[in-house]
């Protein structure tokens, strides 16, 4: 079974899912209130004294949302946030940092990273026989 | 039997998870799906609604809350196009839209993918594809690839996501 592994990379994947899940969060708390309550967007808005459009766009991941929004919004329906950072478990991080007295290059982290999703590209390359048919309209 | 794992056609699409993360959901794509990650969304940028993410990053999220069964929102990131009987189903995020179908509950048949922009009207011109159009391509796509029937299911939404 031929398969491809979409990778954006490490930092990237680490950045956007963790913001990624605190939007979700966020989405169901607001979804919890609004079925609970009625709270409206525009509600959110004026207790935090901007507009609803704003609210709508931090909300559904279309404007960027600083972690004080994110708790300011959440306060606004009677909630708080809960936040709590660990160590990644040794042998789950797939780029392992060199140790702090190695000199590092500059931008040594992003090339390794660029080198190995080179790797995975090559990994994923495959002999595709498609029906020219198939393809020809899909494309 | 012709299924998606076994088709040469397609190719099954994962994406690295965290621990405590499985593939509970699956996704399978044509060909032009797999170019347009290799080769398209690498460099694409942001459109019209200057999304906070690159198509890339929404990428990586709407695939790993696909495969790993995350809830999909209905409408906001999952649903079907009308007719509904057609069986056509698009995934969205601020900047892209994958159109396919699900050929069994938990299992997408992503066709193509665009940009959002390319979808919608803009400065009075129209979209560069409609929906209607989309949803014929995936539509004589899933005729002619010839998986096991049925071609695609139907049904509730919480039964098929």
């Amino acid at each position: 079974m031929p398969s491809f592994n979409f990778d954006i990379g490490e930092k990237e994947r680490a950045g956007s899912r963790f913001l990624s899940d605190v939007r979700d969060e966020l989405q169901r708390a607001l979804a919890t209130e609004k079925s609970r309550r009625k709270i409206t967007q525009q509600e959110i808005a004026n207790l935090l004294e901007t507009s609803r459009a704003v609210i709508n766009r931090q909300i559904m991941g279309l404007e960027n949302i600083g972690i004080k929004r994110v708790a300011e919004i959440l306060w606004a329906i009677g909630w708080e946030p809960y936040f709590e950072a660990r160590p990644i478990p040794e042998g789950e991080n797939e780029f392992i940092r060199p140790a702090a007295t190695t000199p590092r290059e500059p931008d040594s982290d992003n090339r390794t990273a660029r080198a190995s999703a080179l790797d995975d590209r090559k990994k994923n390359e495959k002999d595709k026989t498609t029906s020219a048919a198939d393809l020809a309209y899909a494309e | 039997m012709a299924t998606p794992d076994n088709i040469s056609t397609l190719t099954r699409i994962r994406i690295p998870l965290k621990r405590g993360e499985f593939d509970e959901r699956e996704f399978h794509a044509m060909p032009s799906l797999v170019r347009f990650l290799e080769e398209i969304l690498p460099g694409a940028k942001t459109g019209v609604v200057e999304a906070a993410e690159t198509p890339a990053a929404q990428m990586d999220t709407l695939l790993r809350k696909w495969n790993s069964g995350k809830p999909m929102a209905y409408s906001r990131a999952f649903s079907n196009l009308k007719p509904t009987a057609r069986g056509v189903w698009e995934m969205k995020t601020a900047d892209l839209r994958v159109f396919g179908w699900l050929w069994r509950p938990k299992v997408f048949i992503a066709t193509f993918a665009g940009l959002a922009d390319d979808y919608k009207s803009q400065d009075g011109n129209p979209p560069k594809e409609s929906y209607a159009e989309a949803r014929d391509r995936v539509v004589w796509t899933r005729d002619r690839l010839g998986l096991d029937p049925p071609n695609f299911v139907t049904g509730a939404y919480n039964a098929l996501v």
